[in-house]
């Protein structure tokens, strides 16, 4: 068997399981029987192309990738054959998209990976419900700017200025892909704590003469007329059930008196004291009863003179019925 | 003929015949001779006989065979039976 294999390109495909889009074609011309080499290559599975016959010789083409598994056939089956060419891409650029097309395409598929973490498409601001998202926003605007690419952004600061709004308790800043979460709790509403049940005895708040008892809840202690001092207990805490022991309850209501509020008006000499005692005492009164409150009611002034040895003191006693609880 | 149209069909679409010049045949069980002039592919039950000039293989695998050339006669042999004279 004389196997001619002059015209075979060597190393075009070792393998022989090349992608087929890179495949070229080879060319073979056999020796004997056409229908007999046929039949061996179709079916060993190849596919013959462009067969012509002349004076017991085949000539035909197959893909590259095939040729090896011809050849294989041809050889096992005696046939005598000659590879006369291999067309296709040549052998760098199949190297290259073998090879250097899938580096580079890793290479450039780091680099986008790369650049798509310094990505900052948004911020994203959590847990607000009475501070303002904008507020937080303005607050954060001057650290990170979105979207950007190549964006670094001091965490540290962002969460320093949220914490810098009013009403933010604490702030969480992290960075999770493209976005930037900020996590903010805020600060409880201050809330006045009242005790409405306790049994608490209502008390005097200034001294004066009982004028009018109104019991809403518990019982009088005081009646009208009587003298008390502040701190004295006005209606205790405590409601009468019959037979039963009293039942405690959080005392209630409204206790006016007369009470009486002073005030001293000073002079160094007797020359000042007669030049401005009357203006002063009728503008002290008229003062205090713009000061009164709707509720509080003016029953009458007096005062009293007072010399000392170094000045002369004007003591104003005026006399107010006020809510005393 | 600039174009291809199948105008008769053999042994139940197993064998196309096309304008003269091109034959596909499927299922075809191998070649028994093969020259420029005359083409035997066995078949199924038996044989084509394709008959012309510049007969070429354009196309063939284990399943499939495609002839172009100037096609003159396609005849279909039985097992057993011999060629007309």
């Amino acid at each position: 068997m004389k196997k001619l294999r002059s015209e075979r390109v060597k190393g075009n495909d070792e393998r022989g399981d090349s992608f087929e889009i890179f495949s070229g074609k080879a060319e073979i011309i056999c020796e004997g029987s056409p229908a007999y080499t046929l039949n061996l290559l179709t079916l060993g599975g190849i596919k013959v192309r462009n067969v012509k016959t002349d004076n017991d010789k085949t000539r035909f083409t197959l893909t590259e990738a095939e040729l090896p598994q011809a050849e294989k056939i041809l050889t096992e089956n005696g046939r005598e054959y000659t590879v006369t060419g291999v067309r296709g891409p040549k052998r760098g650029i199949r190297e290259f998209f073998r090879r250097y097309a899938l580096i580079a395409g890793v290479l450039i598929s780091c680099a986008l990976v790369y650049i798509y973490s310094t990505l900052v498409a948004e911020v994203e601001i959590r847990g607000l419900e009475n501070v303002s998202e904008s507020t937080v926003a303005e607050a954060v605007s001057e650290y990170v700017e979105t979207p950007r690419l190549f964006a670094y952004p001091d965490l540290e600061s962002i969460e320093k200025a949220v914490l810098g709004c009013d009403g933010v308790a604490y702030a969480k800043v992290v960075r999770e892909g493209k976005r930037i979460i900020i996590e903010v709790v805020e600060e409880l509403p201050e809330q006045e704590i009242t005790d409405t049940q306790s049994p608490i005895p209502l008390l005097a708040r200034e001294s004066g003469t009982i004028t009018r008892v109104v019991t809403l809840r518990g019982t009088a202690a005081v009646d009208c007329g009587d003298e008390v001092k502040a701190g004295d207990v006005l209606i205790a805490p405590y409601v009468e059930a019959g037979e039963n022991a009293p039942v405690p309850v959080r005392a209630m209501g409204i206790v006016e008196a007369r009470v009486t509020r002073t005030e001293q008006l000073e002079y160094a000499d007797e020359a000042s004291f007669t030049a401005r005692a009357a203006t002063d005492i009728e503008a002290r009164k008229n003062e205090f009863c713009a000061s009164l409150a709707d509720y509080e009611i003016f029953a009458g002034s007096s005062f009293s003179v007072k010399k000392l040895d170094k000045s002369i003191t004007i003591s104003i006693y005026y006399e107010v019925i006020t809510r005393i609880s | 003929m600039g174009f291809s149209v199948a105008v008769k069909e053999i042994m139940l679409d197993k064998i196309t015949f096309s304008a003269g010049e091109k034959i596909f045949i499927e299922g075809h069980r191998g070649i028994s001779s093969y020259t420029p002039e005359e083409m035997v592919v066995r078949i199924t039950g038996g044989t084509v006989v394709i008959k012309g000039e510049s007969l070429e293989i354009s196309e063939m695998n284990g399943d499939e065979l495609s002839v172009t050339g100037k096609i003159r006669a396609v005849e279909r042999r039985k097992k057993g039976e011999k060629a007309e004279k």
